[in-house]
Parts: C-alpha cells; sequence; structure tokens
C-alpha cells in the first residue's frame, strides 16, 4: 500500500488554507467534482495535474495539458516532497516523514504579563515621573504640579499597550493587555533610571562616552521590548521577530546619531560639551590642576586643523 | 544694554523697495512746490561745503563677475590727485576675501565710472587704500587740527544709491569704552554713506563715516582721519596681488589682539569679590560691565550677575565681526529648594551658554571643546574650554571658557568667557589666567 501524502493548497499569508490527505496515487487536483483534490481557483484548469509516484519512488507532477500550465517550483530546503503553483494557488506536498521544529516557547508562559507585575510597574513608573517632576521643579514646587502631566503620562502608554494588544487579538487571537502594558511600563521605567543615571555616569566619571552612547542604549532596550510585543503578537520564529526588531533599532539609532552629526556640523555656535552638572558629592573622577587642564587644550589645535580642511 | 552698530553698506537685494523709493520720491517731485531760496545761514555753508566735495566724492560698488552686477554699494573719496581713495574695508571686504568672484568699481557724481584698486586695508579700523586711474584729479584736504566736542562736521556719501548726500552734524569726541577708537558723531549716516568723508567748515576730512546705532537716533561713529594718514603713509607702490590682502587682514587681527593682550598681561589680572567667591573684573577703560543681584521674592534662589563686555568689534565680513573679549558671571544660591533640585537649577544655567551671533559653517568651523575638573586654590570646578577655527583666515580662533564651581550643594559660581580672533596660544594663556583668578575667599 501506498505511503499517506499531504497535499496543502497554502493562503494568501502562507498559512495552510486547506490540507488533503491522499492514501493512493495517482491523484489529480483541479476544479472539478471529480477530483481528488479540489481548487477553488478560477485560473485552474478543470483537471490540472496528476501527482503520481515516480519509478525511482519520489513524487511527480504532470500537466494535463492545462492553458495556464503547472509550475514546479524550487526546493525551498523545508523538506516538502513538491512545491507547485496551479493558477493562483500555491500548493505543496509532504510526507509522513516530514520533520517538523520543536514548539516554540509560548511567552505568556512565562507569567509576564501577570496584573500584579504590571500594577507593580504601574507604580514605579508613577514613582519616577513625580520624582522626575520634583527634581527638575527650580520654582516653588506645589504638589498640584504632579498631576499636570498625570493623564498624558497615563494616555499614552495605555494606548500603545492598547494597539498592540488590538493587533493581538487580529494576529494570534489573544490580546493580552496586561503583558504588552507591562512591557511597555517596563521601557518607560528603564528610560526614567538610564538617562538621569547615565548623565550622573557621565558627570562623575568625567567621560562624554557615556552621554554619546545613551542613545544606543536607549535604542537597545526598546529594541528589546519591540521583539517582546512582537513575540506576544506574532507565530512567526524567533529569529525573524528578533532579525526585525534589531533593523528597526538600528535604522533608529543610526538616524540619531546622523542627525545629531549633521546638526553638529551645521551648527558653529553650539560648544561641543557635555553641559552637565551633578551634585559635588557625586564625584569620582580627580581635579587637574589649571597648568594640565590648558595643557590638555592644547590638543584641540589638531581637530580644528582638520575641520578647517573640509568644505 | 550692550551697543550694537550697523554698518552702513547697503546691499540691493530688494528690487520692491528701491521701486517704493522710487514710487515716493516721483510723487513727492509732483507734489512739492519748487524749492525757496533758503537764506539760512546753516544751510548755505552745507551748500558750500557739499559743491568743494562733490567732484572728490566717489560710489564704491562690488560686482559679482558672474553676473556683472552690483552686490554693495559704499562711498569713498579722493585722497590724492594721483588717484588714491579712501573708503571703509567693509565696503571691499567681499574683494578682499575672495578676489576671483568680485571687482570694485567707482562712480563719480558726474556719471564717470571706472575700476578700483585695492591698495591695502586696514581692518581693526575698517579703513580701505584704493587707486583709481588719473592724475591731476581733485582730492580732499585732511584735517590737521583736532576738533572739539561740539564743533559742526558734514558727513557726505550716497545713502541707499539714492545720490550723493551732504548731512550735518556735531562732533562729538572719542567713544568712551570701546575697544576701537572711533569719533562720536551726531548725524544721519545711513547705509551706503559708509566710506565717505566727514569734512569740517573749510572742507578738510576729519573722520570717515563707518557705522550707526541700530536703536539710537543719530548715533553714528567716524573713522578717525589719523588712520587715514597712517594707512596713506604706508600706500604701496604697486598694487600688490590681491590674493595677499586676505593675509595682510591677518596679519592685522592677530597684531591687535597681541597688542591687546600683551597690555593685559602685563598687569596682574583685575579681580573684584563676587559673592563668597573672587572673580576676573573689568579688563581697562574698554570694557563696560553690567551687574545685578538680589533676591526676587518669588523664586526660592537667589541670583546675581555681571556682565563685562568690550565694545568694538571688527567687522570681517558678512555677518562675521571678530576682536571683542566678554565674560558673564553668575552666582545660585538657595537654602530652601535641597540638593536635588538645585543641581537641576545649576545644570540648567550650566547649559545656557552666551549666544553667538550669526557666524556661519563659511567663516568659522563648529566649536572643538576640552572638558575636565579642574582643582584649584583648594576648590574643585567643572572647566570646558573650546576654540573654533577661522576658515578663511589663517591662526585666528574663537575661544570660549565655561566653568562652574563644585563646593557646595546649594550654592555655586558659574562663569563664561569668550575671546574672538585670537591664536590658539593667546586663548589658552588668557584662558589659563582667568581660570586662576577665580577663587574663593570664604
Amino acid at each position: 500500500m501506498d505511503q499517506v501524502i499531504f497535499v496543502e493548497l497554502l493562503g494568501r499569508t502562507g498559512d495552510v488554507a486547506h490540507r488533503v490527505p491522499l492514501t493512493a496515487l495517482p491523484a489529480t487536483v483541479g476544479r472539478a467534482y471529480d477530483n481528488d483534490v479540489i481548487v477553488d481557483d478560477p485560473f485552474v484548469a478543470p483537471h490540472h495535474l496528476r501527482i503520481e509516484r515516480r519509478d525511482d519512488g519520489s513524487l511527480g507532477a504532470v500537466d494535463l495539458g492545462t492553458r495556464n500550465g503547472l509550475h514546479i517550483l524550487p526546493d525551498s530546503g523545508a523538506g516538502d516532497a513538491l512545491r507547485l503553483r496551479i493558477g493562483h494557488t500555491l500548493m505543496r506536498v509532504r510526507t509522513r516523514d516530514f520533520a517538523v521544529v520543536s514548539e516554540q516557547p509560548d511567552p505568556v508562559a512565562a507569567r509576564w504579563g501577570s496584573v500584579p507585575a504590571t500594577v507593580l510597574l504601574l507604580c514605579a513608573y508613577l514613582a519616577l515621573l513625580a520624582l522626575h517632576t520634583y527634581a527638575g521643579t527650580v520654582e516653588e514646587f506645589v504638589p498640584a504640579r504632579l498631576f499636570v502631566g498625570l493623564p498624558i503620562a497615563l494616555v499614552v502608554p495605555a494606548a500603545w499597550a492598547g494597539a498592540w494588544a488590538a493587533i493581538g487579538r487580529l494576529t494570534a487571537g489573544r490580546a493580552m493587555f496586561f503583558a504588552h502594558a507591562a512591557l511597555t511600563l517596563t521601557g518607560l521605567v528603564a528610560t526614567l533610571v538610564i538617562e538621569p543615571f547615565s548623565n550622573l555616569l557621565a558627570f562623575s566619571l568625567s567621560a562624554p562616552i557615556v552621554v554619546t552612547i545613551l542613545p544606543l542604549v536607549l535604542g537597545t532596550i526598546g529594541g528589546t521590548l519591540l521583539f517582546g510585543q512582537l513575540r506576544l503578537v506574532s507565530r512567526q520564529p524567533t529569529a525573524l521577530l528578533a532579525t526585525a526588531a534589531i533593523i528597526v533599532v538600528a535604522l533608529g539609532v543610526s538616524g540619531t546619531y546622523v542627525a545629531g552629526y549633521l546638526e553638529a556640523r551645521e551648527d558653529v555656535s553650539r560648544l561641543d560639551a557635555m553641559h552637565i552638572l551633578e551634585p559635588p558629592f557625586t564625584r569620582l573622577a580627580p581635579g587637574v590642576s589649571v597648568d594640565a587642564f590648558i595643557d590638555g587644550a592644547q590638543a584641540l589645535e589638531k581637530p580644528l586643523a582638520k575641520l578647517r580642511e573640509e568644505p | 544694554m550692550s551697543r550694537t552698530s550697523v554698518l552702513i553698506l547697503a546691499h540691493l537685494r530688494a528690487p520692491l523697495l528701491v521701486g517704493l523709493v522710487m514710487a515716493a520720491s516721483a510723487f513727492a517731485t509732483a507734489d512739492t512746490p519748487p524749492p525757496e531760496v533758503v537764506t539760512a545761514e546753516v544751510s548755505a555753508q552745507a551748500q558750500a561745503v557739499f559743491d568743494r566735495a562733490r567732484d572728490q566724492l566717489l560710489q564704491v560698488r562690488m560686482i559679482d563677475r558672474g553676473t556683472q552686477a552690483q552686490t554693495s554699494i559704499g562711498s569713498g573719496w579722493i585722497a590724492s590727485p594721483d588717484g588714491l581713495a579712501i573708503t571703509n574695508y567693509h565696503v571691499v571686504s567681499q574683494f578682499v576675501l575672495d578676489p576671483d568672484r568680485y571687482t570694485v568699481e567707482f562712480v563719480r557724481s558726474g556719471g564717470s565710472r571706472g575700476p578700483l584698486t585695492v591698495l591695502a586695508v586696514d581692518v581693526v579700523h575698517d579703513l580701505a587704500l584704493v587707486r583709481m586711474a588719473g592724475d591731476k584729479l581733485p582730492a580732499l584736504q585732511l584735517a590737521s587740527t583736532a576738533l572739539r566736542k561740539g564743533d559742526r562736521g558734514f558727513s557726505m556719501g550716497n545713502p541707499h544709491d539714492l545720490g550723493l548726500t551732504i548731512v550735518e552734524g556735531t562732533f562729538n569726541g572719542m567713544t568712551e569704552f570701546t575697544l576701537t577708537e572711533q569719533f562720536n558723531f551726531t548725524g544721519a549716516i545711513n547705509a551706503g554713506m559708509s566710506g565717505g568723508p566727514a569734512v569740517t567748515l573749510d572742507g578738510r576730512v576729519f573722520g570717515v563715516n563707518v557705522a550707526n546705532l541700530r536703536d539710537g537716533q543719530l548715533l553714528s561713529f567716524l573713522v578717525p582721519v589719523r588712520f587715514v594718514q597712517e594707512l596713506l603713509a604706508r600706500a604701496p607702490r604697486a598694487a600688490p596681488d590681491p590674493r595677499t590682502l586676505r593675509s595682510m587682514v591677518e596679519r592685522q587681527l592677530l597684531d591687535r589682539q597681541n597688542d591687546l593682550f600683551t597690555r593685559i598681561a602685563a598687569q596682574p589680572m583685575p579681580v573684584a569679590p563676587f559673592g563668597r567667591y573672587s572673580v576676573p573684573d573689568s579688563l581697562g577703560t574698554f570694557m563696560r560691565c553690567w551687574g545685578e543681584s538680589g533676591p526676587d521674592r518669588t523664586k526660592p534662589y537667589e541670583q546675581a550677575f555681571k556682565t563685562c563686555d568690550a565694545q568694538g568689534s571688527i567687522y570681517i565680513d558678512g555677518n562675521f565681526d571678530t576682536g571683542g573679549v566678554r565674560f558673564r558671571h553668575e552666582l545660585l544660591k538657595s537654602k530652601t529648594l535641597g540638593w536635588l533640585r538645585f543641581s537641576s537649577l545649576y545644570q540648567r544655567s550650566f547649559a545656557r551658554d552666551t549666544p553667538e551671533g550669526d557666524t556661519t559653517r563659511e567663516d568659522v568651523t563648529p566649536f572643538r571643546c576640552h572638558e575636565r575638573f579642574v582643582t584649584h586654590d583648594g576648590g574643585t570646578m567643572r572647566a570646558v574650554f573650546c576654540a573654533r577655527a577661522y576658515k578663511r583666515l589663517r591662526g585666528l580662533y574663537d575661544v570660549r571658557l565655561k566653568l562652574a564651581t563644585l563646593d557646595s550643594t546649594h550654592e555655586g559660581l558659574l562663569s563664561w568667557l569668550a575671546v574672538d580672533g585670537v591664536s590658539l596660544e593667546r586663548g589658552l594663556a588668557f584662558g589659563k589666567r582667568y581660570l586662576e583668578a577665580v577663587r574663593w575667599t570664604k
């Protein structure tokens, strides 16, 4: 007896729209109802092709004399026995020994989006915002100030998480609003912590590089969260989603640096320095003498000579 | 607070404006009755002065080689029968900096015109010595005696290309508290009159029109005639290669800053108390200082500042001035803000740099900075030294220094220094003295 084979008709998104197990060969495919596999495609002939087993045991397809022809597609490497296009329909044939990959980890299983975690993150986010507002108020501080930006500060992340949840509902069948909210809040909390911390570190160590790499750090965080949200809404392989997130981050971060470079090139008034001051007790880098400072500034001559040559 | 003088060079780039002026004057001619004979003595004097000087006056036009159209106009005057003439440096600056793109020509009162050769410039005093072809030309005489405050003077030129004009005004002596030596002249000098002569009642030149004050009323400035004498005295026999004029500008700027900073370095750095600090103070009579302090009751902190500015910047081209020295100290103090919020306040002031003018990428490179913690006099500060190089002039830099003391969580001194158009060496040397002059008095 012949082995069972599966003929799969693919939908527009590449998902299997129709799967027919065939136990006997040869078998025919076409629009007519006397075929083994019926294809509702006006560009497909009533009797379009025959699938048969060749002498060497491999599977083959034979055109039954059609107007639009039979297109055998090259092997994609996935292990399909046959890949074909007839009319506007993609179809493939797989045998029982087709090797499927192991299951993907389900991000929801990590309980990332549990309600308590989300609430905790929301509290952290609001506390950091309040601290930020308080520290940045150099006029008289009135507690009511804390509520000025609150609606925006809440609505924007909620809308963001809601949009992702809506996409998830459509593509994966599950909204998981709290998981998306938790991811969004994690990103905001990280940004609110990292930005002041980076300033503090740059000042404390007198290291401008810390400020220079800040867009990269923030971009990486943003990319990680994007990856997390893509994973919640998509069933594509992890590697593909990671690649997508990396490309988005790379474009965003390099765009930021290029824009900064172009602006600095045009702006002959801006002092190319950190402009950061923190409380004196946070300073770790040692002070140099006035002489050493001026000696160090002498080194500006070279880069300026180079800049002077630029058109 | 600070003075902005405008160079009176007319750039004709608004045909609409010219049209408006034409229409208005046509209207005026149609409606005004024929001028009556004016018998007032003063006007008769102006008439006589003008009649005597008319043939010696020039309109100086900068011509763009590409379009053969004028890009700017100024005035000038013949100073010797063999064709030496005087105008402002800023009237011919485009040619001096880019001789391949421009030519210079003159137009005389009769309408005759011809090319002008630039022989020498005095960029510091804004003068240029030019030559026109010809001999036995009518020339204006230079005044040999000094004027006194209140003397009458007559300034001439071609304002806005509207025709030769004579303006009566009052001589008011030297401008005070400025680096550049100029006469203060109360008279309506307008754009386009740059380079024209200001003469005494007997028709002798005592100054050259150069600038007016943007927010002033008839406040105008003249280059004293002694700088014209000095320039005439070093007139080269032959016209130099126009490309060497630029190095003449470089040398003059460096020399002027060398003189200034040698003078400043010859004495100990002037200092004055400022809160619990001692800070650099006015460097000389050429500097004008302003200050303000005292608590603003609506604010939870106290702020005081002091600004010192050396007037008399030197025009180079377009929006590009140099030669200034200025600094600013700011004191911030708060008992109620707490260290976190005081730090925000302090940081905000530190990040706000002093305005830089409209200099463009054509003239200067972007700033490059060197920043460190500097320990000095038992205290520590954050210090940033920045410089940008001049692109079209070699060896010249604009230098900036800013500092913030780091001695307290509720009090601090911020200070900014700006020195324009110096060698990097001078800038560093002065920056060092400035830093060393900042001390803690407790």
